[in-house]
């Protein structure tokens, strides 16, 4: 099947990313919702390595994510792509910088099918879409099944897979392991430092259960009411009783 | 009773075509649009202009009302409904909307009504192009033109949501229109296109009407409770379905009427309006989403 017209418009722009510096780079964000704030003065910066994102409910976890994705609303701050300003640059542009977005739930259209699934993430190219069935050979054999009637996990590798499609730069997953079983949260892990490591990008996890993030990512930082706690490498986050029991319950 | 059959055919053909566009725009932004009908009677003034006006042959104005009411649709969309729902306006005030225009595009149709009559002397009120129409071994051209125009219906549709990259994308973003806008998809461009192509096939339904049916500035107000018995019928979120339930709608409402009235006498006729309201009521009450849950239950029984 021959491209139409109008998935040939969606090129994506290159970009002079140094793959030592930061990839993403946030200044003093302030970001929310319509009028209610939800994020206040953060800075944050990931490197081509897993930064994970922790913190209690409604700490502003998933928002800071999403503001890196214009899914939210910026009251003040920037947020830079290597050397981009991408704040305010609207969600369907976001593919054409490199970066993509797995969300929470309802991360795959459920009335598609599986191929139909990858076709729409990967800017309507069918042809490359055989290529991420060596990542994932687990979806090669249900590609004409309905997403809808996949089991949980598989679910999640097929949000996972569309995400990764285009050869993004920057891979953000909001909570990809949330409503699995241990051993089907462990083996999502597993795929995305996989993928960390073969493709060298930067991957932001927002993720639920505290400890398995930090043992998992490279970088860590702890928000509590939309602020900035901690940042740096997991260990010390994981050896302080107090600020662990405080913020994140453990 | 081949004239019946004909209007039966004929009327049921069409109800479907406009079934289908009322379903889609539901489906993509969630409106039940109730000037969807108006752009069907735009299409049949454009049908009244090409022949009376131009002399030129209904057929011609086609792609004319398409692109007519289709852009009407467009402009309803663009400049009043997309813009309600970024302020998060309720689903009543969207209702309201599209009622508030229906009424306005009655209100445009009788000035043009008006001006047909003042400027070229022609009938713009209860009219009818069916004399016009070319008859072929003694079946009017209108009669397989409507069963050509769902048939085409059907066919390009399939074709375009499963077959082509835009279809499926306009299936994503149908299903979820937020994470459709992560995978790069232009949603409003694809909500744009649907309401369009919606408002043109109102458009094209009410042109192949104007060639059968009387044709007048408040048809809207009578085809309304039709299109959306039928959108009913169908299940309102299925677009095969829509095109089941206007065909049934149709057939019940002119052979149900007809043969009312051979039982009770032709006082009946002008109640027809009632059968499509017995058609929405029974369906809401039996089956709430429609035929697609009557088809689904069967599909699991069979399993």
């Amino acid at each position: 099947m021959p491209r139409t017209a109008y998935w040939t418009t969606r090129r994506c722009v290159s970009h002079t990313l140094d793959s030592s510096g930061p990839a993403i780079v946030i200044n003093s964000l302030s970001a929310g919702y319509g009028k209610t704030h939800i994020l206040f003065d953060v800075d944050f910066e990931a490197k081509n390595e897993i930064t994970a994102i922790v913190g209690a409910n409604g700490s502003g976890k998933s928002t800071l994510l999403k503001s890196m994705f214009g899914l939210c609303d910026v009251f003040s701050g920037t947020v830079r792509f290597g050397d981009l300003d991408i704040t305010g640059i609207a969600t369907h542009q976001m593919y054409k910088h490199h970066i993509s977005y797995m969300a929470q739930r309802s991360n795959i259209f459920a009335d598609l099918t599986i191929r139909e699934n990858l076709t729409v993430s990967n800017l309507g190219n069918r042809d490359d879409v055989v290529s991420v069935y060596d990542l994932f050979p687990e979806l090669k054999s249900k590609e004409t099944q309905k997403a809808g009637t996949l089991s949980g996990g598989q679910r999640q590798l097929l949000a996972m897979a569309m995400a990764i499609i285009t050869k993004p730069q920057v891979i953000l997953f909001d909570e990809p392991t949330a409503g699995l079983s241990p051993k089907n949260a462990q083996h999502i892990l597993d795929k995305i430092g996989q993928i960390r490591v073969e493709r060298d990008v930067c991957v932001i996890l927002v993720e639920q259960s505290v400890k398995r993030a930090l043992n998992f990512c490279d970088t860590a930082y702890l928000l509590a009411s939309g602020s900035v706690i901690y940042s740096g490498p997991p260990g010390p986050l994981l050896a302080d009783k107090d600020l662990a029991k405080k913020y994140l319950g453990v | 009773m081949a004239v019946i059959l004909y209007e039966g055919v004929i009327y049921a053909c069409l109800l479907a075509v406009l079934c289908v566009g009322l379903t889609l725009t539901y489906k993509i932004t969630k409106v039940p649009n109730f000037a969807h009908t108006s752009f069907a009677v735009l299409g049949m003034y454009m049908a009244l202009v090409f022949t009376k006006v131009f002399g030129m042959n209904a057929y011609l104005a086609m792609p004319v009302s398409f692109t007519i009411s289709g852009a009407t649709a467009l402009f309803l969309y663009y400049f009043i409904i997309r813009i309600m729902q970024k302020k998060s306006q309720s689903f009543i005030s969207l209702i309201i909307a599209t009622l508030s225009f229906d009424i306005f595009m009655i209100g445009i149709l009788n000035i043009f009504a008006d001006y047909l009559f003042n400027s070229f002397q022609i009938t713009s009120r209860d009219f009818t192009l069916r004399s016009l129409d070319v008859v072929v071994s003694g079946v009017p051209v209108i009669l397989p033109a409507s069963i050509a125009a769902l048939a085409c219906l059907i066919f390009g549709l399939y074709w375009l949501l499963y077959r082509t990259n835009y279809g499926i994308s306009m299936r994503a973003a149908i299903e979820n229109a937020v994470l459709a806008r992560t995978f790069g998809i232009n949603t409003t461009r694809i909500f744009c296109t649907s309401w369009f192509l919606s408002g043109g096939l109102a458009g094209v339904a009410g042109m192949l009407m104007a060639l059968w049916f009387q044709g007048d500035p408040s048809l809207s107000f009578i085809l309304l409770p039709s299109v959306f018995a039928g959108s009913i019928v169908g299940g309102f979120s299925s677009i095969y379905g829509a095109i089941l339930g206007g065909v049934l709608v149709g057939i019940s409402e002119v052979v149900g009427t007809n043969m009312l009235a051979n039982t009770f006498g032709s006082w009946i006729i002008q109640y027809r309006p009632v059968i499509p309201f017995i058609a929405m009521i029974v369906t809401l009450l039996v089956l709430p989403n429609g035929l697609v849950q009557l088809v689904s239950h069967i599909r699991s029984r069979v399993k």
